[in-house]
């Protein structure tokens, strides 16, 4: 079982699938996946659109250690259905976030301190579009279950969100992974709402050439991401190098994981929304304008670095939260 | 007295012709004597050079596309310019078929045109494109030297000097050869650049077969066509390449190639380094490529596998690695890459030990084609590197062991040995939406009739295939020694297709006694094995990392 | 629209040693391609069952004979597979029940 979990560590997490996902995140050997593939909980709403269903419906939870911290895992299956958000997804994903709750109050009523017990984190690896269209009403519903589940983790149970496969994060998923506590993304994953695809249908190629995947990567992808701040970390695209970036923000205290956070206050909104006043200036034609903006001069070598170059010597937007430990 | 023909006594009506044309598009240079002709006076400069009834060489190539003059092209007069004979090697652009719409062109003569297959139908089956023949490139370019000579070639280059000089670069592709048929019987060449220069890299034209140089402020377009995303590559694929390598390649000994660019073949090129490396073939295979340059070609050439490759056109963003790699590639005394379709093709027709290429289509012959209904897609290369030239006269191992197999061959030419090329066909039993490969019928009889084509549009006669391997096995067709045998063998790797349940078991437990027919077991491969997780690449990402950075995908494949 | 679902039964000979797994998991629906989940059948080792669920109408036959091929080379027995597929062709599905039966031979 170690050899399995070595050999992935070196891997490109992007290539790796969402069980080994979750398997390799966790320390060895620690990972037990709760209703898998012979559970065969599939989606009821599939098979009469000609759909065929998938065992885990896209999804892998479980339990598991990283680090000394204890982690409930989500990890999306972009292979299925694009990583659609169905009925059966989204409620082994609303579960699996109130899991993480239970089992905190659990630890908190046995343990005098969290230096005892370790806390909690929960840990989701998102690669998905958003809804799901063949079950789009059950999607939209389990999106809403999601946030409202987020709402009641505040301040007890630390969100650790990942993108890093090859779908990204998109649609109603993008706003759920913005509202995680810290988000690790690594230079092949996406975030976004709307999906390249449609942003070109509804203004046009010249506008948006969804082809251009360079175009696409550095207007969503994890470098931009990182340096307009919806992301905290950028990390190799490695399997080992997300591993460690989640143990080592895992074991954060609890404070220090939520002060992550972007939005959730009137205050974050307002914040946000100068960035948003800051891109939407004429000038800015390009993501690659707005790095400008925040003093990066060499743009096409900072684009073509590697990444522990890239976050060593990226200029990032001075948001209010800059100087606080990162 | 018996009566004679008059003698001919005029020896320079075509020179009086094209000069009188000179003459009069001198209003559209920049000043007297000069050949640079500003982009809006392009139009009005090709009314004046080309004139109704031409045949005019527009450069469409594979890749390297004269855009500009494409479009300029369009937009003639056609009251004043039409019923032109086009003769390119690729239909690729949609203006290239825009002439034709516009009532400019008539008449077409052309090698290959996949990008605009159906539109081409289309035209055809409505009046508006009347096809002369579709050829191989070869036989396109001989044709340019004898009856399909250009009156007025349109090309492309990257940048000229004032004297006309090009620099046409590693895309050089098709230019040296119309510029050459075109301007040796006094017809006219205008080029599309980028830029004048004062000092150009290297020459690839020479300045005096130009006429007219058009500026047009940015590079041409050029479309990245052998470039395949690893990540593509699924484990069937795998499969039939680690049977290729092992059961073919390390067999004969297959030392120079050419490769196709579907997936199978990108597969065998990123199973160098390890699967074949593994089975202690270095050295021993694929050290001497006729192919474009492939990324998916750079692991092996930076694990020495590779010892040098000649290309019929460039790869968008290999120049800088290729720059770097000169003991392999092609490399002027400017320090970039040349490349030359015409050239490259003699390469793989005759200095080759083997081609291996995919198609959609076989029959019980053998015979392959990638023609769709309703699609008009040519022929490209594929015929000249897929078939056994009978010119060749010199020897190589595998060359000489393929012949002695050839059963039936043998015997025509009493007791003397010849040796055969390897043809090598990969295609999976049934394609996307599990459509049968193999037929009874293929789909080029169908466009036959609706094309009104003599003959069946054939990429690739049976007769020629030496290899035909699906993810059942190899049929090692050159082994048979009767055309039932062959049927037989093919049915054997076909699978559960139709064709392939016509086999008899029995047959087929022969066939591979006999070494006729190897399934995967046969040759030790383990099918469970097959994964990508074999390719020493999985990612375009991962070639740049290979590349040590100096390969620089296109923007269409950069997903990081 | 509707998926297809075909059953096949097969009995043989119950092995005497059995390796060490409970169930197995290969592949992902996702388009061309399938996922196969085998489990130990306990009261009746000496049947297998195939239950599978293709969104490919049409082609029970050649299901049938890739099936009764892996069967005969394989010996599996006393197992329930499940497939769910999404229009996988005969080299795939061959394929992924190779690559099944690698990962029975391995645990």
């Amino acid at each position: 079982m170690d050899d399995r979990w070595n050999l992935m560590q070196d891997q490109p997490f992007s290539r790796l699938n969402a069980r080994e996902r979750a398997f390799a995140i966790c320390n060895p050997d620690s990972f037990i996946e709760l209703l898998c593939p012979r559970r065969k909980l599939t989606s009821p709403h599939l098979p009469p659109m000609g759909q065929t269903p998938q065992f885990d419906d896209g999804i892998v939870v479980g339990l598991g250690k990283a680090g000394k911290a204890p982690v409930v895992v989500v990890s999306q299956e972009s292979r299925f259905v694009g990583g659609g958000v169905g009925e059966v997804h989204g409620t082994k994903m609303v579960m699996a976030i109130r899991l993480a709750l239970r089992g905190q109050e659990i630890l908190k009523s046995q343990y005098r301190s969290s230096e005892d017990s370790g806390q909690v984190a929960l840990v989701i690896s998102f690669d998905t579009g958003g809804v799901r269209l063949q079950e789009a009403n059950a999607g939209l519903l389990a999106h809403s279950e999601v946030m409202d589940a987020f709402q009641a983790a505040r301040g007890k149970v630390p969100i650790i969100g990942v993108i890093g496969g090859t779908v990204g994060c998109f649609g109603g998923m993008g706003f759920v992974a913005s509202s995680v506590d810290v988000l690790i993304m690594s230079d092949v994953g996406r975030l976004g709402l709307t999906g390249p695809g449609v942003i070109e249908e509804v203004v046009g190629t010249e506008e948006f050439d969804a082809a251009n995947r360079a175009l696409v990567w550095r207007t969503t992808g994890g470098r931009h991401r990182f340096i307009t701040r919806d992301a905290d970390f950028i990390v190799e695209d490695t399997m080992k190098a997300f591993r460690e970036k989640v143990s080592e923000v895992a074991s954060w205290p609890l404070e220090k994981i939520s002060s992550k956070r972007i939005i959730g206050t009137g205050d974050m909104v307002l914040e946000q929304m100068r960035l948003v006043e800051l891109a939407a200036n004429d000038k800015i034609q390009d993501s690659w304008d707005l790095w400008r903006q925040f003093g990066n001069e060499d743009i096409e070598h900072l684009w073509d670095s590697d990444v522990s170059e890239f976050a060593a010597h990226a200029q990032r937007w001075p948001r209010g939260r800059i100087g606080d430990c990162d | 007295m018996e009566s004679m023909a008059a003698r001919r006594t005029e020896w320079t009506l075509r020179k009086n012709e094209f000069l009188k044309r000179l003459c009069e598009a001198q209003q559209f240079v920049s000043e007297p004597g000069s050949k640079i002709v500003d982009p809006l006076d392009c139009v009005s400069l090709l009314e004046a050079v080309i004139q109704s009834g031409d045949r005019v060489a527009l450069e469409g190539n594979n890749q390297k596309q004269a855009d500009f003059l494409a479009d300029c092209l369009c937009n003639v007069d056609a009251k004043r310019v039409n019923n032109l004979h086009m003769v390119q090697s690729v239909i690729a652009l949609p203006s290239h078929c825009e002439v034709f719409e516009r009532g400019i062109a008539r008449l077409a003569d052309f090698s290959y045109s996949s990008p605009q297959s159906a539109r081409v139908a289309q035209m055809v089956s409505e009046g508006k494109m009347k096809i002369g023949e579709i050829h191989t490139y070869l036989e396109l370019f001989g044709r340019y030297f004898v009856d399909l000579t250009p009156d007025v070639a349109l090309v492309a280059a990257i940048s000229a000097d004032r004297a006309g000089n090009l620099y046409t670069g590693p895309n050089t592709e098709d230019t040296p050869t119309i510029v050459e048929a075109t301007k040796f019987r006094q017809g006219i060449v205008v080029a599309q650049v980028e830029k004048i220069v004062d000092k150009l890299p290297r020459v690839d034209i020479p300045g005096e077969w130009v006429d007219f140089l058009v500026p047009v402020g940015r590079p041409c377009y050029t479309e990245p066509l052998f470039t395949r995303d690893p990540a593509l590559i699924t484990d069937v694929h795998v499969l039939m390449a680690m049977m290729v390598i092992k059961g073919i390649y390390g067999e004969y000994g297959v030392r120079s190639l050419n490769h196709g660019i579907g997936f199978g073949t990108c597969a065998i090129e990123l199973l160098l380094p390890t699967y074949a490396e593994s089975l202690g073939l270095k050295g021993k295979i694929c050290s001497h490529w006729t192919v474009n340059p492939h990324p998916s070609l750079i692991p092996a050439i930076e694990c020495g596998f590779v010892e040098s490759v000649h290309s019929f056109g460039s790869e968008v963003g290999m120049e800088d690695y290729m720059a770097s790699r000169p003991d392999v590639f092609f490399i002027g005394p400017d320090g970039n890459m040349r490349s030359n379709r015409a050239m490259c093709q003699v390469a793989g027709h005759y200095a080759v030990d083997a081609f291996v290429g995919s198609t959609l289509q076989v029959d019980r012959y053998g015979n392959s084609s990638a023609a769709v209904a309703g699609r008009i897609a040519g022929f490209g290369g594929a015929p000249n590197m897929g078939c056994d030239p009978p010119g060749r006269r010199h020897s190589t191992p595998s060359w000489l062991r393929a012949g002695r197999e050839s059963a039936m061959t043998r015997g025509l030419i009493g007791p003397v040995e010849r040796g055969r090329k390897l043809v090598i066909q990969m295609v999976e039993t049934f394609g996307a939406g599990r459509v049968q490969s193999f037929v009874h019928r293929l789909d080029a009889w169908t466009l036959m009739e609706e094309a009104g084509f003599a003959i069946p549009p054939i990429m690739m006669y049976g007769d020629a295939i030496t290899h035909l391997v699906t993810e059942e096995g190899i049929a090692h067709l050159l082994r048979c020694d009767s055309l039932k045998q062959r049927e037989a063998a093919i049915k054997a790797v076909a699978g559960y297709t139709d064709l392939g349940r016509e086999a008899d078991p029995k047959e087929t437990l022969e066939l591979r006694r006999q070494g006729i027919v190897q399934t995967p077991e046969d040759l030790g491969i383990d099918i469970g094995d097959a994964s990508t997780s074999h390719l020493a690449a999985h990612s375009i990402r991962e070639l740049v990392e290979w590349s040590g950075g100096l390969y620089r995908p296109p923007d269409r494949f950069r997903e990081w | 629209m509707a998926l297809e679902r075909l059953e096949f039964e097969y009995t043989g000979v119950p092995e005497e040693k059995r390796d060490g797994w409970d169930y197995l998991h290969v592949g992902h629906v996702m388009s061309g391609d399938l996922e196969i989940l085998v489990e130990r059948l306990p009261a009746q080792a000496n049947v297998s069952r195939i239950r599978i669920t293709t969104s490919a109408v049409g082609f029970g036959s050649v299901w049938q004979m890739v099936i009764d091929e892996f069967m005969a080379t394989r010996k599996v027995c006393g197992c329930e597979i499940w497939i769910n597929d999404d229009g996988a062709t005969p080299a795939v599905v061959k394929l992924r029940l190779s690559q099944l039966a690698r990962e029975m031979s391995v645990k």
